[in-house]
């Protein structure tokens, strides 16, 4: 990668938006460039100038009370003048269709949503873990107690994750292992069940509300793979899930 | 719409009326107008409203979104023909500011600078800025609020950015 090239990849890199190769590269091309180096950290302070708080407009009240009170009295542009209906066709009709035949916008079967509820309830929540130990010698005993199975509770301590602890999670009225996981400033929430003991569809991967998803089958088991971090992250961190759960399982067990 | 859809009525507040702080925000951004905004945000609720049986669900922050954006650029044409926008912003006062009086003073300041140098940007790098800056979308989410490539969104982005950048540059330069 050229030097322009890592250039005009700089803000992407910022905002976490590089798959994980280009990321790399950019790293590579950081560690002995000084003007990029220094141009991102200018770029940066220039970010931190931007206090959200302080900077967005904030909701006038009394616009919430106009907007339910037009929607409550159900007639549909009342006090709008006639213009608007012809304004309405021209342009909204064609952002509108190419809005549903967007690809973003595919239908989100309920269970990602959940999925992603779920690891944002664990991120709020003071107590995400109910047994807190990076032992899965303590953590699958624990899970295997609460659980009609016992799942796969790879640790990883040797490639920057940590096994925070588990909990138990409730998910489409079937009870799931939920297995916390740290890399770096990220968590990863690694929800595991029995292939099939699901009826909703087993999601695909997907990006929901800024966390990314993947699916990945193990042996006998589903998981699903929940974070914040870049999805080219997660796919790495899944893929050394997955290889570590293969490794320990073994075919004895 | 007869009766017996006030249950669509409340699905329908229950998945948009959330995000109406974000709406109009956007709104107020692209508009640089108060009362305008106020109009924009209004509409363009009344108009997801017509379009709601369409939405299945999903990233309803960047649906509702998509629908301000395109009622602002809508009133935009209609309304402001270009150059009819003063450039000062002078509502800037009204907003709302940090509240710790020990830095009240020297940040509503900064904001004030930063605040009137984004009121400068051209309107299509202003509205991805503040979709990436405020409202924290995705570039993937920015690309379908503003109907573009993911590269225009970059590109848009990087621009605004540089843009900004010179502008308060240039104010520290004039006030010092």
């Amino acid at each position: 990668m050229t030097h322009d090239e890592v250039r005009s990849l700089l803000d992407a890199y910022i905002d976490d938006e590089l798959d994980l190769a280009s990321g790399l590269m950019v790293e590579a091309h950081l560690q002995h460039c000084p003007e990029c180096t220094a141009w991102l950290a200018e770029r940066r302070s220039l970010l931190g100038q931007l206090h959200a708080d302080a900077l967005r407009y904030p909701l006038p009240p009394q616009l919430t009370a106009r907007i339910r009170t037009q929607l409550r009295s159900r007639a549909p542009g009342m006090g709008l003048q006639p213009q608007w209906y012809a304004a309405l066709a021209a342009g909204l009709i064609v952002a509108i269709g190419a809005f549903l035949l967007g690809r973003a916008w595919q239908p989100l079967p309920d269970l990602r949503a959940e999925l992603v509820n779920a690891s944002v309830r664990a991120v709020l929540s003071s107590h995400p873990i109910d047994v807190l130990s990076s032992d899965h010698h303590t953590v699958k005993p624990w899970l295997s107690g609460q659980l009609p199975f016992s799942p796969p509770v790879p640790e990883l301590n040797e490639q920057g994750d940590t096994l925070l602890g588990a909990r138990v999670d409730y998910l489409d009225s079937t009870r799931v292992a939920a297995l916390l996981y740290q890399h770096g400033h990220h968590q990863i929430n690694v929800y595991v069940w029995p292939r099939g003991a699901m009826s909703a569809v087993p999601p695909v991967n997907a990006t929901v509300d800024g966390f990314h998803l993947i699916t990945v089958q193990a042996q006998a088991f589903t998981a699903v793979m929940v974070s914040d971090m870049s999805a080219g992250e997660l796919a790495a961190f899944c893929e050394r899930w997955r290889a570590s759960a293969a490794a320990t399982a073994g075919p004895g067990h | 719409m007869a009766a017996g859809d006030g249950g669509r009525t409340r699905r329908f507040e229950a998945v948009a009326l959330p995000h109406l702080p974000a709406a109009y925000n956007l709104a107020r951004w692209i508009c640089r107008n108060e009362a305008d905004a106020a109009d924009v945000v209004q509409e363009a609720v009344m108009r997801a409203l017509q379009y709601f049986d369409g939405y299945r669900g999903g990233d309803a922050r960047a649906w509702l979104l998509q629908i301000v954006r395109n009622s602002a650029h809508t009133w935009i044409g209609r309304n402001r023909p270009a150059g009819l926008v003063p450039l000062v912003d002078t509502e800037v006062e009204a907003a709302g500011y940090a509240e710790d009086p020990m830095t009240a003073v020297a940040s509503r300041a900064e904001s004030a600078a930063v605040r009137q140098a984004i009121t400068r940007l051209p309107l299509e790098q202003r509205e991805v800025l503040i979709l990436r800056e405020f409202e924290d979308l995705s570039y993937r989410q920015i690309a379908a609020v503003i109907d573009s490539p993911i590269g225009t969104v970059m590109s848009r982005l990087s621009r605004a950015r540089d843009q900004l950048a010179a502008i308060i540059r240039a104010e520290q330069r004039a006030s010092s």
